[in-house]
């Protein structure tokens, strides 16, 4: 099967649409899917689908969330784009109650298929609401899936995975990545598991931990220090629940130092909790402490330039890295 | 799309060295086709392609050095453009193996072993110089003496890698050549030897052999006349069966009846075996191999003397597969092939419990039957060594497994 | 006005009995012996949803969200599963997870459960409602509430939705004046809540929620609305509530006067029943609670194993 170069955005609107071609039980909604969506992913589905299975709806993220958990539980696979990420916060009780409890508390082992997606981070200027990394939240409430691709191809793969994944999945698709491009394979049978982290770049001397907007800035970090001599890993998870631990646990035990890169805010970001268990599982395999790099714990400013200060850069991943090959 | 193409699980093989490429960048290549040669510490090995694909890249290059499981190149599915092999290369940043492991060294295994098996060194062992708890660990899981390591970090912390460091200079101390060399050009002993760095299957010997060392071990011989089995030789039913191969079949049969010397020893237990899987040491130029006979007990004397042949071209031509050197339950050593020593005393091939070693045929004076008398008479003899593992058997067992052997050959 | 038949009567009847005979065992049960959680008492207010559920077919989804277990039992649900969950039995709906704010669940019998979260069943239903539209599969979702939660903004963002795609969904207030210890009125300029209906262009009927046949006619009308894809219906039920909002509620906000005109929804139901009807399928719920409070209570406690059951569904 051939590949074609196409934008992330694009890629992630080709899986859905293999999807609900195969599956009858899949159906959009969203504001403004029926028009092509704010970021063109939902382009052409209603022509294709009908506007029974592409929905535009009003402004009103709790009831999309609840709804899609309504309609999962009824045994249809709603996706539900979200806009932004932050949103997320709107249809709290909805997402990480409904969504992610609602089979556990009534002691039902049933399939239940929801993809959210959640646009998030930086994208040049759109401020503090319309910036945040939530994927954090997916994390810390059991019962959701989480998945954050960073490229064209991983967008497509995972949205076919979290179509065919009996469980709720917060699909976090990365906003600074929306018009990168990449080669898509065009195999409907292709799919991107979830749970499967993927090593961009082998190293070893180190390992950066990232995802996201961040996998591009560290493999130019990486690229830097191999001029200086220093060998950086760089690990992409891909998702974040379930997280890979055993990838991630095996290239620190051979680079034996570690740094998580996200874009998601320092403080009990992700990578708190990544760093925390590779010290708990690995402790006698370090040479030094493991950093964290995050977005500066102050809301992000609608100035991109601001916005750019504030999250980790290609310099200061670089320059972290330096700092721990050193210790 | 690229995917590696990595050194594959060989049986207990565990580091292998590129000989050399097969198939060259860009080269479509079929199931079953020959990728590239590697030596591993046993034996030479091609390596065949699982499935059909497009070669992308060589990582590794001739003589580089790996484990099992390492990567040495990149391929891609079949059909897939060389302007897109090209365009994903772009992407993936490949890293030569060669660059990633640096100076050579004796491997010593990193990764985390179980907590409960090594207790890490406290930070005081380190006297008050900084430690990483990967030093800390290495230090306790090797028994370095951190008060012989160097702390290279920075304000001289002490790293994984300097316990490393100290650790391969004691194990390559007495051996390394260009040291031992050194040594000797200083004492003006010799000014014009040749340094011969080990091969991947000398080092692997060496190890098996300070192994075997450590056993107990102690060796009988039994002196056998030959005089039978050079008739049976003659006959036409014996016709094409060599003296090892006729031995060995005797050898095969009489370690049904006695099963005790066919095992393995095992610090919980013997493993005692109802075949024989036997094991015939094959001088080579690149040094001694232990090829295995399956069912050894099944073969005729003629069976095992082809067996034998056919394992002795592959091991001298370098065709062995890993799977031909494993899995041995007792092994004949045959340094008699080579030249008329008088005893074959030997290691052990452990876990292994017992060893025939056969040395040169002689043709001896002797004391023979003549009516109710005696008289001399020059026969054909050899004198077995029987090398066995005192933990395992005592001298009762073992001799009379000599008794059962020597009768079966003196009476073919 | 469809009436029920006298078979259905007896039914309806026999399930309130069901209910009423598990909320007294609850009462004297969370008084008597240890409870873990909080019981909320319906007893009293068992018309609303033996009523409304009788109107319901089996496959219809039911969301409910009122107090004691009457919705359940209502729509079909053995009084076994939930006393065993009460009790925190193996046995229980929830296999074993516990019971107090109930999450009863049976997808045979379209009952869909409960949130904790009250009034989280608006755009849950609307889901069961939307995927009934897309499959044309006939179905017809009942979203249950208190008046409490008539003040979410998710009983706004829902309705709107549903009324524009005329979603086959029925919300069902069941009004008692008080939400939790907060008097209505406080909170809300009209006393009743059907008059909301108005601005999302949908009928608004409000109905004696302690007469269950009056409550079945309403229904009736609403779910062949619904099936007929003429969209949402908000019906309002007028109900008592007798006990707190909890087992063991003190009770400081409660009007004296407010169970003055307090009439027994059991009573009310008897009296369109013939003879000792009544008195039979009254003792026939009993003996029924009885055996299975007992094999409910003989019924083996959950183990740690429970905790971490049922939340990913592999496939």
């Amino acid at each position: 099967m051939s590949h074609e170069v196409m934008g992330y955005n694009a890629a992630m609107g080709l899986g859905l649409v293999e999807e609900m071609r195969a599956d009858d039980s899949i159906f959009i909604m969203g504001q403004g899917v029926v028009t092509g969506g704010w970021f063109g992913m939902e382009k052409g589905l209603v022509s294709e689908f009908g506007t029974d299975r592409v929905l535009d709806c009003g402004i009103a993220e709790a009831f999309e969330a609840g709804l899609a958990a309504g309609a999962a539980i009824a045994g249809m696979k709603p996706v539900i784009n979200m806009g932004f990420g932050d949103f997320a916060l709107i249809a709290g009780d909805e997402i990480y109650h409904k969504l992610a409890k609602w089979r556990y508390m009534h002691g039902l082992d049933v399939p239940m298929t929801a993809v959210i997606i959640f646009p998030i981070g930086a994208m040049g200027g759109a401020g503090p609401e319309h910036s945040s990394c939530t994927e954090v939240l997916g994390m810390h409430f059991p019962g959701l899936k989480v998945v954050v691709p960073s490229t064209a191809e991983d967008a497509k793969g995972l949205m076919k995975s979290a179509l065919r994944e009996p469980n709720p999945v917060l699909f976090h698709s990365v906003q600074g990545l929306g018009w990168s491009r990449g080669e898509v394979p065009l195999d409907p049978d292709f799919i991107v598991p979830i749970g499967k982290a993927a090593t961009r770049r082998a190293g070893s001397d180190l390992s950066i931990i990232t995802y996201g907007s961040m996998v591009p800035r560290s493999l130019e970090a990486a690229e830097r220090l191999a001029s200086e001599g220093v060998d950086a890993e760089v690990i992409d998870l891909r998702s974040l629940v379930p997280l890979d631990w055993d990838c991630v646990l095996e290239s620190v035990t051979r680079t034996h130092r570690a740094m998580v890169v996200h874009e998601a805010f320092r403080t009990a970001g992700p990578g708190a909790e990544i760093a925390a268990q590779i010290q708990e599982r690995a402790f006698f395999d370090l040479e030094a402490p493991v950093l964290r790099l995050g977005a500066k714990d102050f809301p992000l400013c609608q100035s991109a330039e601001l916005e750019q200060a504030a999250i980790p850069s290609v310099d200061t991943i670089t320059g972290e890295a330096r700092r721990l090959a050193a210790i | 799309m690229l995917k590696d193409l990595c050194i594959p699980r060989m049986g207990s093989v565990e580091n292998a060295r590129l000989l050399q490429w097969r198939a060259a960048e860009g080269e479509t290549f079929t199931p079953g086709q020959v990728l590239y040669e590697i030596e591993t510490d046993k034996t030479s090995v091609e390596v065949e392609a699982d499935a059909g694909g497009v070669l992308a890249k060589h990582i590794a290059q001739a003589g580089d050095e790996f484990k099992v499981g390492d990567r040495v190149g990149l391929w891609v599915a079949p059909g897939t453009t060389p302007t897109l092999i090209a365009q994903a290369l772009k992407g993936q940043t490949v890293k030569a193996i060669a660059d990633v492991a640096g100076p050579k060294v004796v491997p010593v295994p990193t990764s985390v072993a179980p907590m409960a098996e090594v207790r890490p060194l406290p930070r005081a062992a380190a006297g008050g110089r900084r430690i990483s708890p990967l030093a800390r660990r290495l230090a306790a899981q090797h028994a370095v003496d951190l008060d012989h390591v160097a702390g290279t970090g920075v304000g001289g912390k002490i790293g994984g890698k300097d316990v490393l460091a100290a650790l391969n200079a004691h194990l390559l101390s007495p051996v390394t050549a260009e040291s031992a060399f050194a040594a000797e050009v200083a004492d003006g002993v010799s000014a014009d030897a040749d340094v011969l760095l080990h091969s991947m299957r000398r080092r692997a010997i060496a190890q098996r052999m300070v192994q075997a060392s450590a056993i107990p071990t102690l060796t009988a011989d039994m002196a056998v006349d030959l005089t039978a089995l050079m008739a049976f030789r003659k006959s036409s039913q014996g016709r094409g069966a060599s003296v090892l191969g006729m031995i060995a079949h005797a050898a095969a049969v009489a370690l049904l009846e006695h099963p005790r010397l066919n095992a393995h020893w095992r610090d919980d237990a013997m493993l005692q075996f109802r075949t024989v899987h036997l094991g015939i040491a094959v001088d080579t130029p690149e040094g001694l191999v232990v090829p295995v006979v399956r069912h050894a007990e099944r073969l005729s004397a003629l069976g095992m003397t082809e067996a034998i042949a056919a394992l002795a071209a592959k091991a001298r031509n370098g065709f062995l597969r890993p799977e031909d050197l494993v899995g041995g339950s007792f092994t004949i050593s045959n340094p008699g092939s080579v030249g008329p020593v008088l005893r074959a005393e030997a290691l052990l091939n452990p876990p292994q419990v017992a060893l025939l070693g056969l040395p040169g045929i002689v043709h001896a004076p002797c004391a023979v039957r003549d009516g109710d008398g005696w008289a001399m008479a020059v026969r054909p003899s050899i004198c077995l060594s029987l090398s066995f593992d005192h933990r395992a058997l005592d001298g009762g067992p073992v001799i009379a497994f000599l008794n059962t052997l020597k009768s079966r050959i003196e009476s073919l | 006005m469809a009436a029920p038949e006298p078979a259905l009567l007896t039914d309806m009847f026999h399930k309130m009995a069901v209910s009423r005979a598990i909320e007294l065992l609850m009462l004297r049960h969370t008084r008597e012996e240890r409870f873990s959680g909080w019981w909320h008492p319906g007893e009293g207010q068992e018309a609303a949803p033996i009523g409304a559920a009788a109107a319901l077919r089996s496959d219809d989804y039911l969301w409910y969200q009122g107090r004691g277990c009457a919705w359940a039992i209502g729509k079909g649900m053995d009084p076994l599963p939930i006393l065993g969950d009460l009790l925190g039995k193996m046995n229980g709906a929830t296999r074993g997870k516990g019971g107090g704010v109930p999450h009863w669940s049976d997808y045979g019998l379209g009952i869909m459960g409960e949130g904790a979260t009250l009034g989280s069943v608006y755009p849950l239903a609307a889901g069961s409602a939307l995927a009934s539209k897309i499959r044309k599969d006939g179905r017809v979702s009942l979203a249950d509430f208190g008046d409490g939660t008539a003040s979410r903004g998710t009983f706004h963002e829902t309705m709107m939705h549903a009324a524009a795609w005329k979603l086959p969904l029925i919300y069902f207030c069941e009004n008692n004046g008080l939400l939790v210890g907060t008097r209505t009125e406080h909170v809300s300029a009209s006393a009743d809540i059907a008059n909301l209906a108005k601005g999302y262009g949908i009928p608004g009927v409000i109905v004696d929620g302690q007469d269950a046949v009056a409550v079945y006619e309403v229904t009736v009308e609403a779910v062949a609305r619904a099936r007929a894809g003429e969209g949402p219906t908000l019906i309002e039920a007028k109900v008592t509530r007798k006990h707190g909002h909890y087992a063991g509620d003190p009770q400081h906000y409660r009007d004296p006067d407010y169970l003055k005109d307090y009439r027994d929804p059991l009573e009310l139901l008897a009296a369109r029943l013939s003879g000792n009807e009544a008195a039979r399928l009254i003792e026939q719920a009993d003996a029924e609670v009885a055996v299975a409070y007992e094999a409910a209570k003989a019924a083996p406690e959950p183990d740690a194993s429970v905790i971490e059951r049922d939340l990913y569904h592999v496939a």
